[in-house]
């Protein structure tokens, strides 16, 4: 069920109420003047503090887009004024507490988790790495270089080729698109310290898009722990500038790989934002990707392995680019000699999936979702995750409370709905193979290189 | 789907039905009477299966409706000869069939697995569906019917997870090495994935055979997780042939490992693509044996110690005071009650070549366990290791712990102990023990390292 949180992207607007078992949400204001989302959850051990910083950095031609990848970590581990490198890893064990940067495409996400008690301590600390980071030279070089060979082993492996060759197919040279792969290797020795500096300058600022408090804690707990967290960090508010444009239009193209010794196929077609789509809608995409491609029950399974037994399991998920981008995906691994019949198959099993929905299978469904809901009533970490997710949607956090009733009102009327006026056409996708038969895949735009991909229309 | 786990990195073993004389403690193996009396964990009597548990769900648990049901078979890859993937072809047939006889619904988890010591079979589904469930998972015992064509098949689908898990996968294919390597002379080298050619052949009236031969309900354990009552399992499991049950044989771990100097072997691959790193492994045999839930949980501590930046940490020398390892994890495992297995993996900084990374590793396990773990390191991580345990009195959590750790004890074909049992394992933690295990670590045993990158990295 942990899939079921890290696909959720947006919730419908539900007022503020008060909840069952004293959970309850409000919005704030600390005695510093930060707004954030209190989520009160009497139950909960931890305290859990989210922050989505707004980046542009991606979308920024020119920009080097390791940057913000090697920031990330040489922020977290590379010591602070006051806490030298390898010092607050320990403190943090002391304290049970544990923190990460994440890099996105439009955000850096941030996340604090203590037991309550510990709270104070552990926002003193990050505060202190995101105020005034070492940003040490040696410690630079060991993220950067690793960083460097990590990316090269990643990008290598036929898999993430398809998925390379696809983001140059819908975003061509785009630097969201270079932000995305991080596929040249020369970038992160162009990169620099002082790149890092500016860039963690501009983006860890006292302008959040969100700011979110979930736990057992006091609005006036929870204020102070938000203002020291900011405290000494620059205003910020900069209007951000990101402007992507994807392309999607249906292509069939093969990316030929003679040294590889399997063969992969990939569909891709977009889905309505997550800033478009109610909880209630959220939920049935979920429910019906996962009627298309979890499990050996599910519609592709039974397609491409059950019957055509062409490969071990092929599924569907939701993904999204940045928040303005989400697609439905389509994949697995094939018999290269059974790549085309493949093809066919996924697509016509997709098409029967559009027509005669599952009905009873989608019903069916529910009952697990709901019991991953239940299992996370009082996990501060999910729920903020979600919360946060929820706020720069612009929805209410407080939708996150009261997930297991915007999932039990779901009917197979409701999830078929969202399938008929949100999933995309069985004709409306990008499909992308890997292969070492240049062959495999008649009539698809043959490339050799993912950035190949771009050129094919 | 394959697991590949031979040791445990937390307490999820537990000693063998009958605990032998060295272990002079209160600590008991469960016994039906002791079990039946505590409400975490009962067993069911008189069932056709070799043993049958209930773990007990709070009725106040958010998803009390919820019911697991996992069917083991205590049979594993390293029971057996001759083509190696064998028992996890039969896995594969025996769940088709038994699935397709009755279509599942969909608000049913489900799963099989096979690792080295057993096979397993899961759903998992609402309260009211128990029998159903048990009754399907139990029709894995049936004589299997599938279209002889799909069942030769099914061999290509073997091939295809081969290709998935395996193939492309550097990791994992320096780890099928490795443990090939590190576990030869023993069942425990053998891989259910197998290879390629292994898979092919495969032959069906062998495939039928093994399943007859091991698919028995005398040869299964039911383990249950959920707010049922024993007698609503008990009226649940059908009627099934009771043939012999002898209690479940644990796989000798029987190499033989020098004492004294380690023994080292490198196995390289080069691969132009590949991040620089190392995986070290190393098996050691204790000089006396300890309980088994008991040593894992030792063994983690130690593994805390050593994974710090504190003294005695490896941290500080490998990572913080010298650029030598960029980062690295470690893991430590009981085999059995007398063997150890420790994996260390880890990434050079630049410049610092995988044969210099390894013997610095070395330089620093063996000075550490020289100079044993300060009084003030110990005491300092001790305190973080209540995380290790369940939350004792909160009943949910303890039994979703226990679930776990009952379904992995029989896995690994052990007898789980109960819940005061394992209570009373942290008070016999000491940094006398963690010494002496760091002791033995650096005095003997079987070391293989895998030096993974380009041809340059590799010497």
């Amino acid at each position: 069920m942990k899939r079921i949180f890290l696909m959720i992207l947006v919730w419908a607007l539900i007022p503020i109420m008060a909840l069952a078992n004293g959970r309850h949400a409000s919005t704030e204001i600390s005695p510093g003047g930060l707004t954030y989302h209190l989520l009160m959850l009497p139950k909960a051990k931890q305290v859990s503090i989210r922050v989505a910083w707004p980046t542009d950095w991606p979308f920024r031609q020119g920009a080097n887009q390791t940057v913000p990848f090697i920031g990330a970590q040489l922020v977290l581990s590379g010591g602070a004024k006051g806490y030298p490198a390898g010092k607050a890893i320990e403190k943090f064990a002391d304290l049970k507490a544990g923190a990460f940067l994440q890099a996105t495409i439009d955000h850096v996400y941030g996340w604090l988790g203590a037991p309550s008690e510990n709270i104070d301590q552990t926002v003193a600390i990050a505060n202190a790495h995101l105020r005034a980071p070492l940003l040490d030279d040696k410690w630079f070089r060991r993220i950067s270089k690793g960083l460097k060979r990590e990316f090269a082993q990643r990008n290598a492996v036929p898999a993430m080729k398809a998925y390379t060759a696809i983001r140059w197919a819908v975003f061509g040279d785009q630097p969201v698109r270079e932000a995305l792969s991080l596929d040249d290797p020369a970038a992160f020795d162009r990169a620099s310290s002082a790149d890092v500096a500016r860039w963690a300058q501009e983006t860890f600022t006292r302008s959040p898009d969100t700011i979110i408090v979930a736990g057992n804690i006091s609005a006036d707990a929870a204020g102070k722990a938000v203002d020291r967290l900011f405290e000494g960090l620059p205003v910020g508010g900069r209007k951000m500038q990101r402007d992507a444009k994807a392309d999607f239009s249906p292509r069939r193209i093969l990316l030929h790989l003679p040294g590889a010794k399997v063969s992969q196929l990939v569909f891709v077609a977009p889905l309505p934002p997550t800033a478009n789509t109610s909880a209630a809608d959220g939920f049935s995409d979920i429910l019906l990707a996962m009627a298309l491609g979890d499990g050996d029950q599910s519609v592709l399974f039974k397609a491409v392995r059950t019957k055509l037994r062409a490969s071990y399991a092929f599924g569907a998920g939701l993904g999204a680019y940045d928040r303005a981008h989400r697609f439905l995906a389509l994949s697995g691994q094939v018999a290269t000699d059974r790549l085309a019949q493949a093809e066919g198959v996924v697509r016509t099993a997709y098409q029967g999936f559009l027509t005669t929905p599952p009905e009873d299978d989608l019903k069916a469904r529910i009952a697990p979702v709901l019991a991953g809901l239940r299992a996370n009533r009082s996990n501060p970490v999910k729920i903020s995750a979600n919360a946060m997710l929820a706020a720069l949607d612009g929805e209410d956090p407080a939708i996150m409370l009261k997930l297991a009733d915007v999932v039990g009102g779901l009917t197979t009327a409701t999830i078929v709905s969202r399938l008929k006026s949100a999933f995309p056409r069985a004709d409306g996708f990008v499909v992308l193979a890997t292969s070492p038969d240049k062959n495999a895949l008649p009539g698809a735009c043959v490339i050799s290189e993912p950035r190949g991909a771009a050129r094919c229309r | 789907m394959v697991t590949l786990a031979v040791g445990f990195t937390r307490a999820a073993s537990a000693a063998p039905p009958v605990l032998p004389d060295f272990l002079n403690s209160p600590i008991k193996s469960i016994s039906p009477s002791a079990a039946e009396k505590t409400w975490v964990v009962s067993i069911i009597r008189d069932t056709p299966f070799r043993a049958a548990y209930v773990v007990h769900k709070p009725a106040d648990d958010p998803n009390a409706d919820r019911v697991a049901v996992y069917l083991i078979v205590q049979t594993g890859e390293a029971d057996l000869t001759g083509p190696q993937g064998m028992l996890h072809y039969v896995e594969h047939l025996a769940w088709l069939d038994a699935t397709k006889r009755s279509a599942r619904s969909a608000d049913r988890d489900s799963n099989a697995w096979t690792n080295q010591l057993s096979v397993g079979y899961w759903l998992a589904g609402t309260r009211a569906d128990l029998p159903r469930m048990i009754t399907q998972l139990s029709r894995v015992f049936d004589p299997i019917t599938l279209r002889p064509s799909f069942v030769r098949q099914e061999r290509d689908i073997l091939l295809r997870e081969y290709d998935l898990r395996i193939r492309d996968n550097m990791d994992a294919r320096v780890a099928e090495d490795l443990s090939r390597a590190i576990y030869r002379g023993t069942g425990y080298a053998r891989s259910p994935l197998a290879t390629p050619l292994d898979i092919s052949s495969l032959g069906v009236d062998a495939a039928l055979a093994l399943h007859r031969r091991t698919h028995r309900p005398g040869n299964a354990v039911l383990v249950v997780y959920g707010n049922v009552s024993d007698d609503a399992v008990a009226a649940a499991i059908p009627d099934l042939p009771k043939g012999p049950r002898s209690p479940a044989r644990r796989v000798p771990f029987t190499a033989k490992l020098p004492r004294g100097k380690p023994s080292d072997s490198i196995l390289r691959f080069p691969d132009p693509d590949a991040s620089p790193h190392i995986v070290w492994r190393r098996i050691i045999r204790l000089d006396q044996p300890q309980q088994i839930d008991l040593l894992a949980a030792r063994l983690a501590l130690l593994r805390d110690v050593l994974d710090t930046n504190l003294p005695g940490g490896l941290a500080g020398p490998l990572r913080f005071d010298a650029f030598i390892a960029r980062r690295f994890s470690i893991s430590l495992s009981a085999l059995d009650e007398s063997h150890v297995e420790m994996i260390f993996s880890a990434e050079p900084d630049e410049g610092v070549s995988l044969n210099r990374l390894k013997t610095s590793f070395e330089a620093v396990l063996a000075s550490s366990a020289r100079a044993g773990i300060p009084a003030a390191t110990y005491t300092r991580v001790r305190k973080r290791f209540s995380d290790y345990w369940p939350e004792w009195l909160d009943r949910q959590k303890l039994a979703r712990w226990m679930a776990g750790y009952v379904v992995d004890a029989v896995s690994a074909r052990k007898t789980p102990l109960d819940v005061v049992q394992l209570g009373k394992l942290d008070s016999r933690i000491t940094r006398d023990d963690l010494n002496d295990l760091l002791r033995q670590l650096v005095s003997g045993g079987r070391t293989v390292v895998a030096f993974v990158g380009n041809e340059g990295d590799l010497n």
